[in-house]
């Protein structure tokens, strides 16, 4: 090399340096799906990596799935989740002389047993049947007959409705051999999850069509909203029990819209007024919520609740513009009011709330614990939180299989490539290293 | 695998577990007298041959092979065959190859104590480390 060119390569060397310490300062990579940013909610970012996997669709798949072979066989886990949460110290012990069949049982106020005023309804009536599962005994349509009748009886438990102080006295049926056994025997006979009063509570809280059907004030509607947003927090493990003001106004606006029949969502392309009408939901829980023929087939049951989108949005031409936005915000939406309605459905609901009275009662000498919900959670914190776990648990298994079954498709291919790519570099080696041509 | 489902972090790492493809076993150890015997037959890393393979294979990716429509060669190319000595010649003056030798090699020496000649059969006992240059 001559001198000029040793000069050169002073130059451009330190101008590769230069150039190559820029390169090293690599621009900050946005966070394309907000489920990043966000630390404890894990669902939404499970669906982000479906939505990678699979495309958009699979949220819909998902939902047919949730609604079908999720709620279809999550029942005897949910009940050994429960049994583990409630057994307490005393679980050994007698069942108190005021719990037998003759004693002054355990009271609870009716609106403390009844959150959200479901045993106000006939459980015949048009809403009643969307709400209450009538194929079968089960505890809330005894909680109705006994508010209407003065009393009734559910498996291992007396109901005598006070109307004097509306409180519901709850007495042992039978006989049972210790306080654990007879909540064990209780466990087993109600029905944690049915699929019809769960798939009819989750799509009311898209539509509100039966909050807004049972003729429910604005103010029922909020303090319904409150508790089961505080129920939420609790899903994403934020036990806080704060409820911003933002949030709160956000509410407040829901039940106004729920009451006056029609929604707005935010379905990730502006807000969409939807109204689904009592006709509509009927039919829709009456195609979905079997437990035979295409009740049980995820992908009738996806396109049945996707029908409802077409069914419901007011203005026509802004949905078809943007129908797949649309999909997309109302599934993923739906997606989280689904893991919502299910810590509900093991915390909330009247035949959850009169065990966790009556097991509280135990403790405190016959008098139940349970009062203002709002309160309850906070004073059950750690129980409810532990019982919301469990389910989110489960919930979060199905999810993470379904994605596994989606990335073994895409990895499948990838994996193939690779070993065929390391045996032709082996067989590549070996030729190299053998001087003759064989 | 048994996972936390209530636990964020532990559902991340099963999808990174399952996401990370270097779990898929890598090839059989090549016979060491075919690398004895065969190496000596390798002609050694020519940039040249290496940058005229990927220019030939150009075509496979849809890019033009060859000089441009005006007659000059293409600069795309001139940059693949300067890439390619850069990092042959990195290779060959820069890289550094170490060889770690387990203990428990078995070997044969040949010796000599008082009473004569001896042979001693046994295995070495400590890590050695050999070096070597890619050519």
């Amino acid at each position: 090399m001559s001198l000029s060119d040793d000069k050169r390569g002073i130059f451009t060397t330190i101008g590769s340096y230069t150039s190559v310490i820029q390169a090293t300062k690599m621009p900050n990579s946005t966070n394309l799906f907000p489920s990043i940013n966000n630390k404890k909610e894990i669902v939404p970012f499970m669906l982000d990596i479906l939505k990678v996997v699979a495309g958009t669709d699979a949220l819909q798949e998902l939902t047919g799935e949730l609604f079908t072979n999720f709620i279809d066989k999550v029942e005897p886990q949910l009940k050994a989740a429960l049994k583990n949460q409630v057994a307490q110290y005393n679980a050994g012990g007698n069942v108190p002389n005021y719990f037998q069949p003759a004693g002054t049982g355990v009271r609870v106020k009716v609106k403390d047993l009844d959150i959200n005023g479901k045993l106000k309804t006939n459980p015949i009536s048009q809403d009643g049947q969307l709400l209450y599962n009538n194929s079968a005994p089960n505890f809330d349509s005894k909680a109705y007959d006994a508010i209407a009748n003065g009393n009734a009886t559910f498996s291992n438990l007396q109901m005598k409705y006070l109307a004097n102080s509306d409180e519901m006295q709850f007495n042992l049926n039978g006989s049972a051999s210790s306080i654990g056994s007879w909540a064990d025997d209780y466990i087993d006979s109600i029905n944690v999850i049915n699929k019809k009063e769960f798939i009819s509570n989750v799509m009311n809280k898209i539509y509100g069509t039966i909050t807004k059907s049972q003729g429910k004030t604005v103010n029922e509607a909020y303090q319904e909203l409150t508790v089961n947003a505080l129920i939420g927090q609790l899903v994403n493990d934020d036990d806080s029990f704060e409820i911003s003001p933002e949030d709160n106004a956000a509410l407040l606006r829901r039940a106004e819209e729920i009451i006056n029949g029609i929604v707005n969502y935010d379905m990730g392309c502006g807000v969409m007024a939807a109204s689904l009408p009592l006709s509509g939901l009927t039919n829709l829980i009456n195609n979905i919520s079997g437990t035979t023929g295409q009740a049980t087939d995820p992908n009738y049951v996806g396109n049945q609740v996707n029908n409802t989108i077409d069914q419901s949005v007011q203005n026509k031409e802004i949905a078809n513009a943007n129908k797949q936005t649309v999909k997309d915000g109302f599934f993923q939406r739906l997606i989280a009011l689904i893991t919502q309605a299910l810590a509900e459905a093991i915390t909330a609901t009247p035949q959850i709330r009169a065990l966790l009275s009556i097991i509280s009662a135990f403790q405190n000498q016959g008098i139940t614990k349970i009062g203002n919900p709002k309160d309850d959670l906070v004073k059950f914190k750690t129980l409810i939180k532990c019982i919301i776990n469990e389910a989110m648990k489960l919930i979060n298994e199905f999810i993470f299989n379904l994605i596994k079954k989606f990335l073994t498709i895409l990895l499948k291919p990838l994996i193939l490539k690779i070993i065929k790519e390391k045996i032709t570099q082996y067989s590549g080696i070996i030729k190299s290293l053998v001087p003759l041509k064989i | 695998m048994a996972i936390n489902f209530n636990n964020t972090e532990a559902i991340i790492g099963a999808f990174n577990k399952i996401l990370n493809l270097s779990s898929i076993g890598g090839p059989p150890t090549v016979p060491t007298p075919l690398i004895l015997l065969g190496v000596k037959s390798r002609s050694g890393l020519s940039p040249t041959k290496i940058a005229s393979r990927i220019i030939a294979r150009k075509s496979e990716a849809g890019l033009p092979v060859g000089v441009l429509p005006s007659g000059g060669i293409s600069p795309d190319e001139i940059m693949e065959r300067i890439r390619i000595e850069e990092i042959v010649k990195a290779f060959q003056q820069d890289a550094v190859i170490t060889v770690a030798i387990p203990p428990g090699i078995t070997l044969t020496a040949a010796g000599i104590s008082p009473t004569g000649p001896v042979t001693v059969f046994g295995s070495t006992i400590r890590f050695v480390s050999g070096y070597g240059v890619i050519q």
